[in-house]
């Protein structure tokens, strides 16, 4: 238990503060999420996606087979 | 899958390499095939009369009366509401038409010939705007404009075209591109340069100084003048691109004011269709969204070649006019259908986007896995009888026609 403690700290200590440091977003699907930082200053860059076939798992199955 | 990525070459190819060009008009009971008395021919993927929208019944009725197999109005209501009209769509005929698409024995019909492939389509000549029968008007107004299309401006047009080496059509359209024309919503320049090559041809035939005269303000004050010969041209560049085993591109799109329906070429001619949608446009002074009949014709074809929708960035007035934005905004149109188009027109290019060809080919497994449907600018008819056009605006093509087809294409394939 203490070893795991010790462990996540030092972890910590590797990584950057990610509240700390200036955002620079890139935003995959919801074109919302990337407006809502745009307009708090957020550099933000969209990346215009979503699932194949709406989300269809049958149809993006079919898909599949008739493109590989 | 490779088979299908050879198909849809050879679709390309086809529809890249055909050579579509005017050469007559004739009645239509002269040129197409199995056409009958009393059998009336309209837009869009099968339909019997109990579930036919109000324009298309106003259609019906007024066109029986005009090939005299009523005596009015309402007498064509009850033939058609009694079985005693049959009712085929245009596209098993190798023919195309707008909105209701009405065609019958006695109008006469232009007839575009591929070059290439030998084939040959039909289409009304268009009536104008407002009030006239692909809109659902059929009031005594509208029967006679049929009737001088029928007796004058068609006979005309045939003696015009026969003693001519025909209008080739792909040079024209191409230049309507560069003018502003996007062939669906606006056919100003394509309709002015149409009348400036059969000007002299009309009167080279004419012995009726009158009737010449009336014939060329006819066509010179119908900025849609060519709409129907567009249609005619792109059903005669995409039926050769029918039954190629495998191909995943749509031939057609049409509807009927009930349903819309997409047929695609590795599935021959089946319809795949679901409820057509409501257009969002502009309305005419006095008329909104509640008189709005939902979207209907074959003009759809025009698209279906990389045309309408699709060459929105070309005319950006059109955008304007269809309620689709900011003529900025036109460009935007035209890039999304390339996300679901396999390849570009070299033929028809837009100076707006750097003269980039028009998208070309929609695949329909590119439509279902990115959801961006075909866009469409369409006319909007009042969704009663007898009424006509209302407005302008654009409409997309159901996905679920694609979803479906799909499957099909699977099925088919033996992979579903």
């Amino acid at each position: 238990m203490q070893t795991g403690d010790v462990s996540v700290t030092e972890d910590n200590k590797q990584k950057p503060d990610l509240l700390d440091a200036p955002l620079n977003v890139v935003n995959v699907g919801l074109e919302g999420f990337a407006r809502e930082l745009e307009s708090n200053g957020v550099p933000t860059v969209h990346v215009d996606w979503s699932p194949p076939a709406r989300g269809d798992a049958k149809l993006a199955d079919l898909l599949s087979k008739l493109s590989e | 899958m490779e088979k299908i990525e050879l198909a849809n070459q050879e679709a390309l190819r086809r529809m890249l390499t055909a050579d579509p060009v005017l050469i007559d008009v004739l009645p239509a009971g002269e040129v197409l095939t199995g056409l009958e008395e009393r059998m009336i021919l309209h837009a869009g993927p099968p339909i019997e009369w109990d579930r036919m929208c109000g324009p298309m019944r106003g259609a019906i009725a007024g066109i029986a009366v005009f090939e005299g197999w009523a005596r009015d109005l309402e007498d064509g209501e009850r033939l058609a509401a009694a079985g005693e009209l049959m009712f085929h769509p245009n596209h098993d005929f190798g023919a195309v038409g707008p909105m209701t698409g009405m065609t019958t024995l006695r109008q006469p019909v232009m007839v575009v010939e591929n070059r290439t492939t030998g084939n040959r389509s039909y289409c009304t000549i268009n009536e104008g705007l407002g009030k006239v029968m692909r809109f659902g008007g059929n009031d005594e107004e509208v029967l006679d404009r049929l009737r001088w299309l029928r007796d004058v401006l068609g006979p005309a047009m045939g003696a015009a075209l026969r003693q001519s080496d025909g209008i080739a059509l792909k040079v024209l359209t191409a230049r309507g591109l560069t003018m502003g024309d996007e062939m669906h919503q606006r056919n100003v320049a394509c309709s002015g340069l149409l009348l400036r090559a059969l000007a002299p041809e009309l009167a080279r035939v004419a012995t009726d100084t009158a009737a010449l005269a009336e014939s060329l303000a006819f066509i010179a004050g119908n900025d849609q003048f060519y709409l129907n010969v567009a249609m005619a041209m792109g059903k005669a560049i995409m039926d050769p691109v029918r039954d190629i085993e495998g191909s995943t591109i749509v031939t057609a799109m049409s509807r009927n004011g009930t349903d819309f329906g997409i047929r695609v070429s590795g599935t021959g001619d089946r319809w795949f269709t679901a409820p057509v949608e409501m257009p969002e446009g502009l309305y005419f002074p006095g008329y909104g969204a509640e008189d709005a009949n939902p979207d209907m014709g074959d003009s759809t074809i025009v698209e279906t070649i990389g045309l309408g929708g699709f060459a929105m960035a070309a005319a950006p007035a059109v955008a304007g006019f269809v309620g689709a934005g900011n003529a900025s905004e036109a460009a935007l149109f035209t890039r999304d259908m390339g996300e679901i188009t396999v390849g570009e027109n070299p033929e028809w290019t837009i100076p707006s986007l750097d003269y980039q060809g028009v998208p070309a080919g929609i695949d329909v497994r590119l439509v279902v896995e990115s959801g961006i449907a075909p866009t469409i600018n369409t006319g909007i008819a009042h969704k009663e009888p007898g009424r006509g056009q209302v407005g302008a605006g654009v409409v997309k093509a159901p996905l679920a026609c694609f979803d479906a087809a799909l499957v099909g294409i699977a099925e088919r394939l033996g992979v579903a």
